[in-house]
């Protein structure tokens, strides 16, 4: 098991890099530059373009750039926040995008498998039609229209919560329910996803034998549900759940436009358009890692979770 | 072979499926016996019905089940009539199960020790010390080694002989009156077998269980049965004692199912029963077996045979056993069999 | 059982994560009133307190501002909100009776003083007693320290190219700046034209003679104003290349109208008024909050709770809010037209300047506004441009403008054709097939499609094609400068020229020939020539010279249509009761004033 580690974390540095140089090469030969919205003298660009290295061959800022890396030199951002570090640009967005990401899927999980589990076990009854057909509409639906929606009647009109998030308050009601609207707006999709999937796991399980099995040595319908049914159709979840994450955090660009909030989404957009590089790079740099990341964890976990694996390994 | 008291009762039992295609009639009137400490066994072909039998015994049956009528007596209730909270009483504690594919008939991702002490932990309400103690007894009892070490371990370390041992270690935790067996060593291979079969036969003398067995090997039966019950297309057509099924059969299908054992010391070819079961969505009038029946005659298409008694135990239900019909005798090549038979040695012991 | 507090750890991790990962060094404690009722519009952090009775300005905006260090502007936000927390020696201030703007002295006081006939030395007085927000003292140490670092060879601040050269060319300047670069010299800081006398009094030296007002108006820029040295120095990276200063709200010190309360960056800015400001009796507000909001739904959801005090309307919403009277109403700041690339190898029709003729009388200017909303515009200096600075008066009003303004809005189809089938025939074609770019935005969109019908209408459905093609504006921007290496970049396609409020002649600068960052190539002698004139030779002082010239300019455009003007973009505002502005309409330079508004409630 920790050799298998091992080299999935060799691979992952690897894939790493390789990304790396890839978003560099992307990223510098596209045209324009952060000044071209600016009236400059040639004799004043040319002395820019001596500074950030911009004129000289590609290899050779690339060889800048990995060297910048190495010493954990991510640049500074020259459009969007001029001078700033990129990793301290980063460490202010990052954590906003991310904890409205993360209570927004800390909320949809339980709910998914609650509404997951009841759809199962009332199949094709009422409850389960009312249940699928709220799914088909969270998945088909875009997470901006029940943004906006939400914004509009139970913000505007109704007055329930505030329009836009709060970034000034610190961590207390205000603020949370500033965040209310938007992670909710975040949560239809994944609660969607868990939902079906989840039916979809537990109604196999529950024509499955070992059920049976259970009911028959004198458990009662529920207690066989609980124990057999949930507990196998949870280890297959892992793998949906941990790669939402990182859906989530590319998909809430649009949340975060309509409620104000500051944070990572629209930075990746607003960087490529005005030619900050740095700040580019480093975003895809992190998002990239992210999904490295998790795609690792869910396939630790499945080692860690599944006795199978865990065990028969050792053979 | 001695009726003390008759444990359960199986009266005019008759179960249907609600389809898409229609009601599919699995059981048509069925009714059975069973002796306090006898080995009963059910033989048939797949959709004789034999599996929807056993378990609207235990009120397993799916949703789309249908009791048409009927009653099961046992312990001076009606089981048929049990609600899950009644049921809940007896499953495991007075009857228990054991399913025909061991692989998947335990949990994969459970530990074998827990899923031994489930039952004894939320229906008898042990601690866990004393369930643990009792899942070793019954892992020494049903002969799997080393059971401290096999306590912890999945199921996926497990042969498959060994896991089905686990399934009747699991059955017999409760202490059961009644030990249903749904065809448990249909999925084993020939060498594991004997060696379960045995198992369940010592259990069975220890612990004086009453087994009903549910099979469609007539090899397997040899060795375990008291009595038979032959079933066919929901119907049981002939039910006698072990001897007398074996030596002495009555019904057309029975002789047919004899004739089909594999037999090492011929060299004929090997007997099958040509055609397949009816579509139970439109039972046939008449004989089920008619259609697939050599000695079938007009009147099996008519009217349903009614049972022909041909001792105390032994009852066949052929319209060839009516007076007015012609003498048929079992086929030759048959009968030379089970006269080698028996002479070798005989059924059960 | 190991699992299950394994299983307990992992839950009581994610929450501590969920709930802490939302803080930041930004994140104030606010005074929270404890009566809050719920029928209070929640209002975010009205930390500005009221001690006077004033009334704090809300404001939301789509721009956001990306650093406080005016030295690094880049975006024209950027120069709303720094001017207000940074002091300039010079800056467009309300005149007395809040008529018009004035330029005049912020950190300095009075004019320019010439100090030799040759009109190249001048000397500034400094104002007495003007303060940092902390305190400290704002004098001519901090004025030096500024344009020193803005000048920085090492530091290379793209706006030290403005600086050293631009209304006014300050000697030694240039040559200070670049001295790192290919081809520099070596050049101390004390040959650079600027020095000072004594704690209150600059000199600034320039190349060319220049007037008491140029000089003013190249002090007046947003990259000029001061920086606070102990900041800029504790922020500066080891290299002396970069600082820090003005990228976070801690790396900042206030000198002007106001002092910065806070900054979130793409969040919030909150404003209060500076008490020791030379002229804070101007100022009427307590306070201001701008929230940054990019939605335009949310923007109006927000005026119509009366969580923001102002809005920019979209067409649509002008639409409907046309008789509105809180309306309020922004003259034409932009040129929008097409640009030809007359050098494109494959279409040299593009050159032949009959076929631009013909372009030009085709455009249905009136048409097309009417759909967008905008100004139609056959001229290329915007209404709001001023051509006398001192008297204010617009350059479109004078007769000279409205003579280069043709009728019906410069649409003749009828000549159109004529000149679309001699160009025709000149280059030797039976079919033109052109491609126009647009950036993708509705009103481009509507423009483009509008002509993409038109067109063809008025050159012969069988003759003329217009391709059009939509690209995302950055690339199209960078796009339009590539002719120059590669001619073939384009054919046609739009641009928007704002020119210089208070300078039309110096922004004419974009059609010289020597202006190396255009987007189409033209060069034009006479052209150039008055351009030099009008910006560098002697008869520009005289009366009545700058506006001739002006105008002539204008009037070679026109004639020799290197490019095709449009419209006149055209914004509107949507104001709420509660704010009452010091001016009576929209004033150059100072717009509405809306730093000066007070509240009435």
């Amino acid at each position: 098991m920790t050799k298998y580690i091992i080299q999935r974390l060799i691979a992952l540095i690897i894939t790493l890099f390789l990304i790396m140089t890839i978003a560099f090469l992307v990223v510098r030969l596209m045209p324009g530059s952060f000044y071209d919205n600016q009236d400059l003298p040639e004799t004043v660009i040319q002395a820019i373009n001596a500074k950030y290295h911009f004129d000289k061959p590609l290899i050779v800022q690339y060889f800048y750039f990995i060297g910048n890396i190495l010493h954990w030199d991510w640049g500074t951002s020259i459009a969007i926040q001029p001078n700033v570090p990129v990793f301290d640009l980063l460490k202010t967005r990052v954590p906003i995008s991310l904890q409205i990401n993360l209570i927004s899927l800390f909320i949809s999980i339980p709910i998914g498998i609650a509404a997951g589990s009841l759809a199962a076990i009332k199949k094709n009854t009422l409850v389960d039609h009312f249940i699928s057909f709220m799914v088909v509409i969270f998945i088909s639906v875009p997470s901006f229209i029940f943004a906006t929606a939400l914004q509009y009647f139970l913000a505007y009109k109704g007055g329930l919560f505030p329009i836009i998030y709060d970034a000034a308050a610190a961590m207390g009601t205000q603020k949370a329910m500033s965040m209310f609207l938007p992670v909710m707006a975040l949560t239809f999709s994944p609660i969607a996803r868990v939902t079906r999937y989840l039916r979809a796991e537990l109604a196999e399980t529950m024509n499955s034998e070992f059920l049976l099995l259970a009911r028959t040595k004198g458990l009662t319908y529920r207690q066989a549900i609980m124990r057999h049914g949930m507990r196998n159709s949870f280890l297959p979840l892992a793998n949906i759940i941990i790669p939402m994450f990182t859906n989530i955090l590319g998909g809430s660009l649009v949340i975060e436009r309509i409620f104000s909030i500051p944070g990572m989404g629209g930075m990746m957009i607003d960087s490529i358009s005005v030619s900050d590089h740095s700040v580019t790079i480093a975003i895809l740099m992190f998002y990239s890692f992210i999904s490295l990341v998790t795609m690792l964890i869910v396939d630790i976990s499945y080692g860690i979770i599944d006795p199978r694996i865990r065990v028969g390994g050792r053979k | 072979m001695n009726d003390d008291k008759k444990l359960l009762e199986v009266k005019d039992l008759a179960v249907s499926f609600n389809t898409f295609s229609g009601s599919v009639k699995a059981v048509r009137s069925i009714s059975f016996d069973l002796n306090r400490g006898e080995t009963l066994a059910i033989v048939g072909e797949s959709g004789s019905g034999k599996s929807v039998t056993i378990k609207s015994l235990l009120g397993i049956l799916t949703g789309n089940a249908t009791i048409e009528s009927g009653e099961i007596r046992y312990n001076g209730d009606d089981l048929l009539k049990y609600s899950e909270s009644d049921f809940y009483k007896i499953r495991g504690k007075k009857i228990s199960l054991i399913f025909q594919d061991p692989f998947s008939a335990l949990n994969p991702i459970m530990k074998i020790g827990k899923q031994i002490t489930e039952a004894l932990i939320l229906s008898n309400n042990m601690n866990k010390e004393d369930s643990k103690k009792r899942a070793l007894e019954l892992m020494e009892i049903v002969g799997i080694s080393e059971p401290e070490l096999r306590y912890d371990q999945y199921p996926f370390q497990f042969s498959g002989g060994m896991r089905q041992r686990i399934v009747i270690a699991i059955a017999l935790a409760s202490d059961p009156e009644i030990l249903i067996c749904d065809e448990p060593t249909t999925a084993l291979d020939v060498t594991i077998q004997a060696k379960i079969l045995k198992q369940i036969k010592k259990i069975k003398n220890e612990r004086d269980l009453s087994v009903i067995f549910i099979t469609h090997d007539l090899g397997v039966v040899a060795n375990m049965a008291d009595r038979i019950c032959v079933m066919y297309a929901g119907k049981i057509v002939e039910y006698g004692t072990c001897d007398e099924i074996f030596y002495e059969p009555a019904h057309p299908y029975t002789w047919a199912l004899l004739s089909s054992m594999p037999d090492l010391e011929t060299r004929e070819k090997l007997f099958s029963i040509s055609g397949t079961p009816p579509n139970m969505l439109f039972p046939p009038k008449g004989d089920a077996f008619a259609q697939r029946n050599k000695y079938a005659m007009a009147i099996d298409f008519e009217e349903e045979p009614p049972f022909f008694k041909l001792s105390e135990t032994h009852y066949a239900a052929t319209w060839l056993l009516h007076e007015y019909a012609p003498k048929v005798e079992m086929p030759e090549i048959l009968a030379k069999r089970l006269a080698r038979m028996k002479e070798e040695g005989g059924t059960s012991e | 059982m190991n699992k299950k507090t394994m299983f307990r750890g992992i839950l009581v991790l994610m929450l501590l994560l969920m709930l802490l990962s939302g803080c930041n060094n930004n994140a104030k404690v606010e005074q929270q009133p404890e009566e809050t009722t719920p029928e209070e519009a929640p209002s975010a952090a009205s930390n500005v307190v009221t001690d006077e009775g004033y009334g704090i300005l809300k404001e939301a905006t789509t721009a956001t501002v990306g650093s406080l260090n005016p030295q690094t502007y880049s975006s024209s936000y950027q120069s709303t909100v720094l001017n207000r927390i940074a002091i300039r020696l010079y800056a467009y201030l309300p005149n007395s009776d809040y008529t018009s703007y004035e330029l005049r002295g912020e950190l300095a006081e009075g004019a320019p003083e010439m100090m030799d006939e040759s009109g190249k030395v001048w000397k500034i007085k400094l104002r007495e007693g003007v303060k940092w927000a902390n305190g400290d003292v704002l004098d001519a140490e901090d004025v030096l320290y500024t344009f020193k670092r803005l000048l920085d060879p090492k530091m290379v601040q793209p706006r030290g190219g403005g600086f050293s050269k631009d209304y006014i060319e300050i000697s030694n300047a240039e040559q200070y700046y670049l001295q790192n670069g290919e081809g520099g010299i070596q050049t101390d800081w004390e040959e650079v034209g600027i020095k000072m006398l004594d704690p209150l009094t600059i000199e600034v030296t320039t190349v060319d003679k220049q007037s008491a007002t140029e000089v003013m108006s190249h002090f007046t820029h947003t990259a000029h104003a001061i920086v606070y040295d102990k900041l800029y120095e504790e922020c500066m990276n080891a290299e002396g290349t970069e600082t820090l200063y003005g990228t976070d709200k801690d790396k900042f010190m206030s000198s002007g109208k106001f002092v910065l309360e806070n900054w979130i960056p793409d969040a919030l800015v909150v404003y209060k008024k500076n008490p020791n400001y030379f002229e804070k009796d101007s100022i009427k507000l307590a306070g201001i909050e701008t929230k940054v909001v990019e939605n335009a739904g949310t923007k109006m959801q927000l005026f119509e709770n009366g969580e923001i005090d102002y809005l920019g309307l979209s067409t649509e919403d002008y639409l409907k809010h046309d008789q509105d009277p809180r309306v309020l109403s922004e003259p034409g700041n932009a040129i929008t037209y097409i640009s030809i690339n007359t050098v494109n190898p494959d279409k040299p029709i593009l050159a032949n300047k009959n076929f631009r003729m013909a372009m030009t009388y085709a455009v249905d200017r009136k048409g097309i506004t009417d759909i967008t909303k905008d100004v139609p515009a056959n001229y290329m200096i915007s209404t709001r441009q001023v051509i006398d600075p001192a008297t204010g008066a617009r350059y479109r009003d004078t007769d000279l403008a409205k003579a280069n303004i043709s009728e019906n809005y410069g649409y003749d189809p009828k000549l159109a054709k004529e000149y679309f089938d001699k160009a025709m025939q000149e280059e030797g074609l039976k079919t033109l097939e052109l491609t126009m770019l647009y950036s993708d935005s509705e009103r481009y969109k509507t423009m483009t499609e509008y002509l993409q019908k038109q067109l063809p209408v008025i050159f012969g459905e069988d003759q003329f094609t217009l391709k059009v093609q939509a690209m995302p504006s950055s690339q199209l921007l960078s796009l339009k400068k590539t002719w120059k290496k590669d001619p073939t970049a384009y054919e046609l396609t739009w641009s928007a020229w704002s020119g210089n409020e208070l300078a039309p002649w110096n922004a004419m600068k974009y059609w010289t020939g020597s202006y190396s960052r255009k987007n189409e190539p033209f060069s034009n002698e006479e052209f150039n020539n008055i351009w030099d004139e009008v910006n560098f030779g002697e008869s520009r002082f005289e009366a009545g010279k700058k506006l001739e010239y002006t105008a002539r300019m204008e009037q070679i455009i026109l004639e020799e249509v290197p490019f095709i003007p449009v419209a006149e973009g055209r914004s509107y505002y949507l104001k709420s009761d509660r704010v009452h502005l010091a001016f009576p309409h929209w004033i150059n330079k100072i717009d509405f004033g809306w730093a000066y508004a007070s509240i009435v409630e």
